[in-house]
């Protein structure tokens, strides 16, 4: 409550009289005019350059292109006057630059005379770039030779797009011309790609063959060399045999005379034997009857039985002796008889080789001749096998270099068709609308595109953040020129430093508060600038204010006005680090560091952030960072009050050196 | 309670103040003769502890302790420092005055204040007030009748918690009669409050009696409240001759005239910088109905 009657006070005291209340409103207003008058001034002035008086000197004397007789002076003419983005009056050189010296106009741009001459001269061997010229003139305005620089960047750009859209048309014709035949190459390529791969494939089957022919070879020259060898020694056998059997007809007479002799003497024998066998077969057959006389006159005999068995014994002894001598004398005879028969066949067999020698030899002779010319014939058989082998070899050597160098150029026939097949594909296959088009984009091929986050509706709304803060401090500033920072009967009256401090600040920021709404009416209402965030950015508007409320009022509790003074040094170091304008990074780097740490900069970012519909968590960042100094300003105005309250120092009597 | 000042001074070669020394007793109002820019404001603070002295030093009931004196002295009405602003109304002052004694601060507890305090100055026989309480709320503060505003002042400064001792700062600087103010002060002074009063030589000239007091403490002499103090007529008062005066240095009491006298062309006492200041002391009348 007692905060409450300290701030009903110090309010009531600044409305006690017509004057003080006339002081208030007028300070209350300082905001709203300040901000309000800048941004209304500034609101569009882009939008407003058509009232920029520009000279427009076009002294172009044309040009030719494809027989066509061009005018690019004239044309760019044509579409500056209707684009009309500046007010552009077209006069002639010298008129412009008096005009330009005596502030008539704020620029010059002009077109020489050979500036169609350079924009065809691309499509000869000399080109040249065309030149667009530009005279400003500082003293008539410094943004107005910004400006120009932008209306000319805009005249040459868009020059260089149609002029480029025309090279690029015949570049892309030329292109579809080089397509058509490329088609034709390929088609061609493809053929005699097939047709080397068939050529290969034969010739690796004639190397195949031919190498098999080649061991054929080689196996009838080994033959035909081991016949020939044959052949030799079957002849050189037979000449011995022929010479070997040369006296065989004689020879075999002789043996023929000798076997018949033989025979007749082996018949002889033969019978002779048979008489000395049928003699002694003849004493054989007497023994039996010889014996059974001896037993018939032993039986007569008184001798007893043993010297009869005796007797006998002797007798049988000389019986058996008969018989064997009579066996082998049989077995004698019957061999004689046998050896008489075989030479009697061999005798026959001696004739008929003797009978049949003559012929034999003369076979003989005749086939030791055969022999010989089979020889010979065999030996040229094998010399011939022997080169047809060799022969085959270099065949086979040279079908099988045929079938490589056939490969070969098979894969070169093949990365012919593939490289002109790709060759082509990489030739755009355009329809003439196709190339009109592409010509367009090449011409301009960077669309800007901007897909804003938050946008900003026009130049004053962009600068409204930056004027609502400084309008802030401003405020707050103008209120300390008649706002008592603390109540001295409270601090002489009450050991509570730390209320008076906020009762000192609160008045302030109530009266921040409503200026803060007014500036807040001003620009939505009156500007009618679109805000995304009403609510929130009103709420940071006024706290902006109150936080700028209690660094003034810091300074002015610890300073008195010196310190008042320095909040007056405080806006301009801030009016310049803010980045109100310029992006902040722009900023030479100490006032950087400034920028991180005053609180306006803050203001402004939060502000942008909430009536653009930006980064809510930004902005929250930025109130924890203004609320940052609020309570640290809070904190210092406290103890200084504290200290107040405690003791004075003269220095707190003397009127201070300002105000 | 007592408070006692010992050659306190501020600044060198006696500017702001030279050293200046007083006494103020319970029951008793002490006048110490302060003018001239900074002078009257800086003796203020520092008797009532809020200014550190560069010499001498300053004592409640024989303690140096600044924050106590803070405490229990309330600085009244002192230009720059404790006065209600100029131009706000008389209610306005009122209820923060009252905020501050942790007060209702109703428009009806105003208006009753105002009435209070016109009562008690009424009977005190001071200037009757014909405007209403309501009327004289309205007014803004540099309107409101002298002996009305120091009344309030003191009497809520007072009120606070804590507060048993004024030090009632140029009370003559609003007009009015000296001897108004001296009245209210001696009647508060009679409800055991210590008083000091800072004022300037020609109204302490003016005041009935009064005593110079040079840079030493001062002894403070007791002085009967003239009953008749309270039939007193609208006319300014003469200081009587008091015997023994002019003797610098020693604190004489002077005692209030029973009759009523014209201003006398008495000549005030040049006081240079680097004097001593006088100072006079008071106590009303121990019999004092009000006391």
């Amino acid at each position: 409550m007692k905060l409450l009657h300290l701030v009903a006070t110090e309010l009531r005291r600044l409305t006690a009289t017509g004057m003080a209340r006339l002081a208030l409103v007028a300070l209350m207003l300082v905001p709203v005019l300040y901000a309000g008058l800048y941004l209304w001034a500034n609101n569009d002035p882009y939008g407003n350059l058509k009232d920029v008086p520009v000279a427009l000197v076009v002294e172009d004397t044309g040009s030719t292109l494809d027989g066509k007789a061009v005018n690019y002076g004239d044309d760019v003419k044509e579409q500056l006057l209707d684009d009309a983005s500046v007010g552009w009056k077209v006069t002639s050189g010298t008129e412009a630059a008096k005009g330009v010296r005596d502030g008539e106009f704020d620029f010059i741009l002009t077109l020489g005379p050979d500036f169609s001459k350079a924009l065809t001269s691309a499509a000869g061997d000399t080109p040249e770039q065309a030149v667009v010229e530009l005279t400003t003139n500082d003293t008539n305005s410094f943004l107005a030779t910004t400006i120009a620089g932008q209306v000319a960047e805009k005249v040459r750009a868009s020059i260089t797009e149609r002029v480029g859209k025309e090279a690029a048309l015949s570049l892309l014709n030329g292109f579809a011309t080089v397509r058509s035949n490329l088609t034709e190459a390929v088609d061609g390529a493809t053929k005699l790609a097939d047709g080397t791969t068939s050529a290969a494939d034969g010739a690796k089957t004639l190397a195949d063959g031919t190498a098999t022919a080649s061991a054929g070879a080689l196996s009838l020259a080994q033959g035909a060399g081991t016949a020939n060898v044959g052949a030799q020694q079957l002849d050189s056998g037979l000449q011995q045999l022929r010479t070997g059997s040369a006296d065989l007809p004689a020879q075999a007479n002789q043996l023929n005379d000798g076997a018949q002799q033989i025979a007749a003497g082996n018949a002889q024998l033969s019978a002779t034997a048979n008489e000395v066998a049928g003699t002694v077969q003849d004493a054989v057959n007497q023994v039996p009857a010889a014996r059974a006389d001896i037993v018939a006159i032993l039986d007569a005999s008184s001798l007893t039985p043993e010297q009869k068995a005796a007797v006998l014994a002797q007798l049988d002894r000389v019986g058996t002796a008969i018989d064997d001598g009579n066996a082998k004398v049989q077995q004698a005879n019957a061999q004689i008889g046998a050896l008489a028969a075989g030479s009697a066949q061999l005798a026959a067999g001696t004739q008929q080789l003797a009978d049949s020698a003559p012929a034999l030899t003369n076979g003989i002779a005749q086939a030791a001749d055969g022999s010989s010319q089979l020889s010979g014939g065999l030996q040229q058989v094998a010399q011939g096998s022997l080169d047809l082998s060799n022969g085959m070899q270099q065949l086979v050597d040279g079908s099988s270099a045929l079938s490589t160098g056939l490969n070969t150029v098979n894969s070169g026939a093949g990365t012919l068709r593939d490289g002109l097949a790709s060759g082509l594909d990489d030739v755009p296959n355009q329809t003439p609308d196709q190339r009109e088009t592409a010509a367009q984009t090449i011409s301009d091929p960077v669309a800007l595109d901007t897909s804003a986050v938050t946008k900003a509706s026009n130049y004053g709304a962009g600068m409204a953040p930056f004027f609502i803060s400084l309008a802030a401090w401003i405020g707050i500033y103008a209120l300390f020129l008649i706002v008592k920072p603390l109540s001295r009967r409270a601090v002489t009256a009450m050991k509570r430093p730390f209320l008076v401090a906020t009762a000192g600040w609160a008045t302030p920021a109530v009266l921040g508060a409503i200026q803060m709404a007014a500036v807040f009416g001003i620009i939505t209402v009156a500007l009618g600038y679109q805000v995304e965030h009403p609510w929130g950015m009103f709420g940071f508007m006024a706290l902006t204010s109150a936080t700028f409320a209690t660094i003034i009022l810091a300074l002015n509790i610890l300073l008195g006005s010196v310190g008042q003074f320095l909040g007056l040094v405080l806006m301009v170091l801030q009016l310049v680090t803010a980045g109100g304008t310029f992006p902040w990074q722009t900023l030479p780097g100490p006032l950087q560091v400034l920028h991180q740490v005053l609180p306006m900069s803050h203001a402004v970012d939060g502000i942008r952030q909430l009536m653009y519909g930006g980064n809510l968590s930004l902005a929250g960042a930025d109130a924890g960072a203004l609320f940052f100094w609020l309570v640290g300003a809070l904190l210092v105005s406290y103890l200084g009050t504290r200290r107040l309250t405690r003791h004075r120092t003269l220095r707190d009597l003397r009127p201070s050196l300002i105000g | 309670m007592r408070i006692e000042a010992i050659a306190v001074s501020k600044g060198s070669h006696g500017a702001p103040l030279p050293e200046t020394s007083f006494v103020v007793d319970s029951g008793e109002v002490t006048i110490v003769e302060a003018e001239t820019g900074d002078r009257p404001v800086v003796l203020a603070l520092i008797a009532s502890g809020r200014m550190v002295p560069d010499s001498g030093g300053i004592t409640l009931d024989g303690s140096a302790d600044p924050a106590l004196l803070r405490e229990r002295v309330a600085l009244v009405d002192a230009p720059e420092i404790s006065e209600p602003p100029a131009d706000i109304k008389l209610s306005t002052a009122l209820r923060e005055e009252l905020s501050y004694s942790g007060r209702s601060t109703g428009r009806s507890s105003i208006l009753q204040t105002i009435t209070d305090a016109l009562h008690t100055n009424h009977e005190q026989g001071l200037t009757p007030e014909t405007r209403s309480a309501a009327e004289l709320a309205s007014l803004p503060m540099r309107d409101v009748p002298p002996a009305l505003r120091i009344r309030l002042l003191a009497e809520l400064a007072l009120s606070r918690p804590g507060v048993d001792a004024l030090v009632l700062s140029s009370p003559d600087r609003h007009g009015g009669l000296p001897t108004d103010w001296h009245t209210i002060a001696l009647d508060l002074a009679s409800r055991h409050h210590p008083l000091l009063i800072i004022c300037g030589a020609p109204s302490a000239a003016l005041l009935p009696t009064h005593a110079v007091a040079a840079a030493q403490p001062a002894t403070p002499l007791p002085l009967p409240t003239p009953s008749a103090a309270a039939q007193l007529p609208d006319v300014p008062l003469t200081p009587a001759p008091a015997a023994g005066e002019g003797d610098e240095g020693s604190g004489v009491a002077g005692v209030y005239g029973q009759s009523p006298h014209p201003l006398h062309p008495q000549p005030p006492r040049a006081t240079p910088a680097t004097r001593a200041t006088p100072t006079t002391t008071e106590r009303p009348n121990p019999q004092d109905p009000d006391a």
